[in-house]
């Protein structure tokens, strides 16, 4: 990427606390590059989740600056997020799939809350579909899926819009590792083509093989620890 | 169509076809009934503006012989015919008077047998002014038992007996809408607090306030139709039924038809402007709540 160009994403001095609660992170400050991916690790319970969510925009800091797309949150009025959001995929910890939708519908929701229709939209999401292995099962409610069909039918749909920045939260926690893995090189394959990834897990095999940067919470604040060893393979 | 939002699934969604059915039902008939008694004031207006009636042999001359009644009948007519203002003054037949009284008496009764006193009915020129008081002071000179019946005055009174009709059933459909209208908030605000984790989603996804109250929209357009309709073909029905029946009880000064098909128009548009008011309503509402969101 080209120098001064502005980070996707920008933390300064941010907390977080939930009502009246102690922080659950403080001081929190590093910048992620566009087109980067980083692992988010931490114990059960450190603070992943809310430092995804503070990411995908579903909380603001209750202290700090945290930046998306060049834009202070604290600023940013309630009616100038949706735009962002859609550039912003998520897969959520516990998938969070619209019951009353099929699965393959559940998929097309992004595209349809942004507005876009037509056939071009619907082979999009057949082929997606097809991708996560769920294709024979798309017509189906994901209550009626397993949690690692339902991690996939989350995954397809954090993806479905081309985000450039994606945000999973324990992409992989209900799959076998065969199945991880092959996720994982989905997400792979969307850095390559320029999706800025961060992902959160507990899977430190997975993390040690593809060997990007980390971001490990501990205590309530955030390391960055550089990429090692291992690559792609 | 499948809607993001499961709002058809709610129970309160179960019961707004209802209060709609109940309040479209009600606003129709009142619509109706104003509707119904303005044909009607309108129907005595274009009849009886312009015109009198005078009466001869009437209270104080009951016990004129029959000859000697149409004797001053026919005077007080030639006198008619030379006042001022007036455009012509015609003797009303047997026949005539006959059909007069058939609303209260019935048709075929027997007239001849009562002592009924002479109609003279009266054209006014246009714009004219008279003293009923003054004309009748004068024609009894000449006959007993004079009566002018200025409809004017008549027609004044019911008039302003009707336009308080009309109020008091603008005043009733107005607090139907505000029923329905709180209803509607009703069904939008826990439909809203049911699916929080549905719309949380929708919003995380990058929906706008604008596409979540689309689906309240939607969805009280549907249960408003629902309940709407079928209660005003119900209201309709109950119109043409008083309608007959009124008819069946012969002849009266009411229209014959109690309304016009213009009327009827109106009448069919209610659960159409109920709908539209409930969708307005929903959007606001679910609009009002999403902005208070952080
Ligand atoms: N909505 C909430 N209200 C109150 N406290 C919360 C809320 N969400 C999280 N917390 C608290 O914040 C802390 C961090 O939670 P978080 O979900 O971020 O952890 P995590 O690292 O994602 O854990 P896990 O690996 O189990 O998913 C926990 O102590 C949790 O109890
Ligand atoms: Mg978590």
């Amino acid at each position: 990427m080209a120098p001064g160009e502005p980070p996707i994403l920008r933390f300064e001095n941010v907390g977080m606390r939930y009502g009246m609660g102690p922080e659950v992170i403080s001081d929190v400050s590093f910048e992620l590059k566009r087109g980067s991916f980083h692992f988010v690790m931490g114990e059960s319970g450190a603070g992943k989740s809310t430092l995804l969510k503070l990411m995908y925009l579903a909380h603001r800091p209750t202290r700090g600056i945290v930046s998306v797309f060049g834009h202070d949150m604290s600023r940013t009025p309630r009616r100038a997020l949706p735009p962002l959001r859609r550039r912003i995929g998520v897969v959520f910890q516990d998938f969070r799939l619209l019951d009353h939708l099929s699965a393959m519908e559940n998929v097309a929701l992004p595209l349809r809350v942004a507005g876009s229709k037509g056939e071009q939209s619907r082979s999009h999401v057949t082929e997606l579909m097809n991708w996560v292995g769920l294709a024979e099962r798309m017509k189906q409610p994901p209550h009626t899926l397993s949690g690692g069909e339902q991690q996939r039918v989350a995954i397809a749909r954090a993806v479905i819009n081309r985000p450039s920045l994606l945000l999973a939260d324990e992409p992989t926690g209900n799959v076998d590792d065969r199945m991880a893995l092959r996720l994982l090189y989905l997400f792979e394959e969307l850095n390559k083509l320029g999706t800025t990834i961060v992902i959160a897990t507990h899977n430190e095999g997975l993390v040690a093989r593809f060997g990007h940067p980390r971001l490990v919470i501990r205590g309530g604040t955030v390391d960055v620890v550089p990429g090692g060893a291992g690559g792609t393979g | 169509m499948r809607m993001d939002v499961p709002l058809a699934d709610d129970h309160a969604s179960r019961f707004l076809p209802w209060l709609v059915a109940l309040l479209v039902y009600l606003a129709g008939l009142a619509l109706a009934a104003t509707l119904a008694l303005q044909g009607a004031v309108e129907k005595w207006n274009r009849e009886l503006v312009g015109t009198l009636t005078v009466q001869v042999g009437g209270p104080g001359g009951e016990t004129l012989k029959a000859g000697e009644l149409d004797q001053q009948t026919a005077h007080v007519a030639e006198i008619l015919g030379r006042t001022p203002g007036i455009a012509s003054a015609r003797v009303l037949g047997p026949e005539e008077i006959a059909a007069l009284l058939a609303p209260w008496l019935g048709e075929g009764a027997n007239l001849k047998e009562l002592p009924l006193p002479r109609l003279i009915d009266v054209a006014l020129a246009p714009d004219a002014r008279i003293d009923a008081q003054q004309l009748t002071k004068e024609l009894s000179a000449v006959a007993s038992g004079v009566n002018v019946a200025d409809h004017r005055l008549w027609l004044a009174n019911l008039t302003r007996l009707a336009r308080s009709i009309e109020a008091i059933s603008l005043g009733v459909i107005v607090f139907i809408g505000f029923v329905g209208v709180t209803g509607v908030v009703f069904v939008a605000r826990t439909g809203l607090a049911l699916h929080r984790d549905t719309i949380e989603v929708l919003h995380l996804i990058g929906a706008r306030d604008g596409y979540i109250a689309r689906q309240f929209e939607r969805h009280a357009m549907m249960l408003c139709l629902k309940g709407g309709v079928p209660a005003i073909a119900l209201a309709a029905a109950t119109v043409a039924a008083l309608d007959r029946a009124g008819r069946a009880l012969g002849p009266t000064r009411l229209p014959a038809r109690s309304l016009q098909w213009r009327q009827w128009l109106a009448l069919l548009a209610v659960p159409l402007v109920a709908t539209a008011i409930a969708m307005i309503t929903a959007r606001v509402a679910v609009l009002r709540s999403l902005a208070r969101a952080p």
